[in-house]
């Protein structure tokens, strides 16, 4: 049977393709839907790891990690904590370089551990007050080095050293002091997160629930999954990302279904044939399904290509490459592979009982 | 269509059958061939009683052979692959599906053509196909409906001598519709079908018999 239906595909090649194309479409939009919110998953979790934190703390209930507000001096309480071995505030500031509105600004303490552990590849850390250090990212982006001056948010600040963290966010952004970034934002005593660094051997969770308790005002973020729900923002990505890769599963669906049932309106004759030599319903239904299935496999094969050079080509298109990178894993593949799939199946369904109620002797009598 | 028809086929028996256009002769093959069913009365074939079966799907695939007026053969496939389409059905092991298909090529004169698609194949080869799907499956009961119309004189020796042979080897029975003199000459009785009655022929009236396409 299979050869049978590999046989029928090769000898209509032109509407196999075409059919074909309708799955990849869905499918490329699902790996790419896919890589893009995993790839937002992991600069979600960038957020969480500033400065090599082990927790990031933030306003509970934001509609995004970047918009919480904290007060700057909550660090020095949670230092107390028996848990904690150190916390040190950071204030982000977003679109605050004209030249490069993607990249991040981070206030941060001198003396706090998110700069101290910085690793510089040119010049050395912002000490003083309109000093900057820049990711390498950023400054090959824009050409800087140590003594090239830089405008945030209309102020001039001079560059003191380029360093590389391996975090998206810092190597793509900027660090100033805490004091500058508060200043820029007119509110001296807060800041956007504080990152905390846990004692040796403290379980990540139960100190993440034993902060959330005696701080009920924050989130405590620990993973990329949790940076991911933390905000209404992601959540909502998330549920975009479900409620479009529903709608390509039913657009799929439907395409393979339309084809598939004109291919059964026009090959009745044969259908009739088969059941007239003593094929039987289900043998009549397995050479629609199997077709429909072998089509959205191809369909498939074109779809994760194009999804995974599509994620990128969007990126770059809307012009957020330094905050997403598209992961397209093998877990994105396979649930594209398997997207194709139930497209093949669900939409060969009706067509394949529509080719089991076919009466055998009005067809062949061309009736 | 149909009215009051009673038929008995002995094994192995070659019976003709001849009537007017409309008559009900196709539709009388459809029947006995569990393709279609009657309205009353019962179709019996080697003990079983076909109006009693919802879908005769195991009768049509291992008791019945079909030779259709026009081939209806699948254009997508290959000569090989239409001859086995009722032992795939019937789910035969791949190696004895391709011996006994070849077989029957071979004895059709198409041998070496296994392969070919059937745009390449002149009518008559066509028919020659049809008739070894027919037959592939070695079934009790052959129907055919005009198998040597549009051949010419020697393609329609051939298809008879096909079908005589597997009729004599196997004690396959033979009903078949025809206006040609060839095959009515072979056949033991000839039937004709009028206003939906059918009667029998004498013998003489049998050879000579003619009829509207």
């Amino acid at each position: 049977m299979i050869s049978l239906v590999l046989e029928t595909l090769r000898r209509r090649p032109a509407r196999a393709l075409l059919s074909a194309l309708g799955t990849a479409v869905g499918v490329a939009t699902i790996v790419a839907l896919l890589g893009v919110t995993d790839g937002l998953k992991q600069t979600a979790g960038g957020l969480v790891r500033l400065g090599a934190g082990d927790i990031g703390l933030f306003q509970k209930n934001v509609s995004d990690p970047s918009a919480s507000v904290l007060p700057a001096g909550l660090a020095a309480r949670l230092k107390r904590v028996p848990d904690i071995a150190d916390a040190t505030p950071i204030q982000l500031l977003i679109e605050a370089l004209p030249q490069n509105p993607a990249a991040v600004v981070f206030g941060v303490e001198p003396r706090g551990f998110v700069a101290q552990r910085l690793v510089f590849l040119q010049g050395g850390p912002a000490r003083r007050a309109r000093e900057v250090a820049v990711g390498d990212g950023l400054a090959g982006q824009l050409k800087l080095r140590p003594g090239s001056t830089l405008r945030i948010s209309r102020r001039a600040f001079r560059l003191t050293g380029v360093y590389h963290t391996g975090i998206l966010f810092e190597d793509q952004g900027a660090i100033v002091s805490l004091a500058d970034a508060q200043g820029i934002t007119g509110r001296p005593q807060d800041a956007t997160t504080i990152s905390v660094q846990l004692g040796e051997g403290v379980h990540r969770r139960t100190a993440e629930q034993a902060i959330e308790r005696r701080f009920p005002g924050l989130t405590a973020i620990g993973t990329p999954e949790e940076a991911a729900r933390a905000g209404a923002n992601g959540t909502l990505i998330s549920k975009a990302a479900l409620v479009i890769v529903v709608l390509a599963l039913i657009i799929g669906a439907i395409s393979v279904a339309n084809t598939m049932l004109l291919s059964v309106v026009e090959r009745r004759g044969e259908f009739a044939v088969m059941a007239a030599v003593g094929w039987s319903g289900p043998q009549v239904a397995g050479v629609v399904l199997a077709e429909g299935v072998a089509i959205s496999v191809l369909g498939a094969g074109i779809g994760l290509l194009l999804g995974a050079v599509g994620s990128r080509l969007l990126v770059h298109a809307l012009g957020v490459q330094a905050f997403v990178t598209p992961v397209i894993s093998a877990s994105v593949l396979l649930e594209g592979l398997l997207v194709g799939l139930t497209i093949g199946i669900v939409g060969g369904l009706y067509p394949a009982w529509r080719a089991t109620r076919l009466p055998p002797a009005p067809v062949l009598a061309g009736r | 269509m149909l009215d009051g028809v009673s038929l008995h086929l002995d094994p192995g028996e070659f019976v003709g059958l001849t009537g007017s256009s409309g008559s009900g002769k196709s539709t009388l093959l459809n029947i006995i061939g569990g393709l279609d069913r009657p309205d009353s009365g019962s179709v019996t074939v080697n003990g079983l009683d076909l109006t009693a079966l919802r879908r005769p799907v195991a009768y049509r695939r291992e008791v019945v052979g079909f030779v259709f007026q026009s081939h209806h053969l699948l254009p997508t496939l290959s000569v090989q692959q239409n001859v086995e389409l009722p032992l795939v059905a019937a789910h035969v092991h791949r190696r004895e599906r391709v011996r006994r298909a070849r077989a029957l090529i071979e004895k059709a004169g198409l041998a070496g053509r296994e392969r070919a698609d059937l745009a390449e194949l002149s009518g008559g080869e066509r028919q020659r196909v049809a008739i070894a799907r027919a037959l592939v499956h070695e079934p009790l009961l052959l129907l055919a409906d005009e198998p040597t119309a549009a051949l010419d004189e020697a393609t329609a020796e051939r298809v008879l001598e096909i079908l005589e042979e597997a009729r004599r080897e196997r004690g396959m029975t033979m009903l078949a519709v025809t206006y040609d003199p060839a095959l009515i000459g072979r056949t033991q009785r000839m039937l004709r079908l009028q206003d939906g009655a059918l009667s029998e022929l004498p013998a003489p009236a049998a050879s000579t018999s003619g009829g509207p396409r």
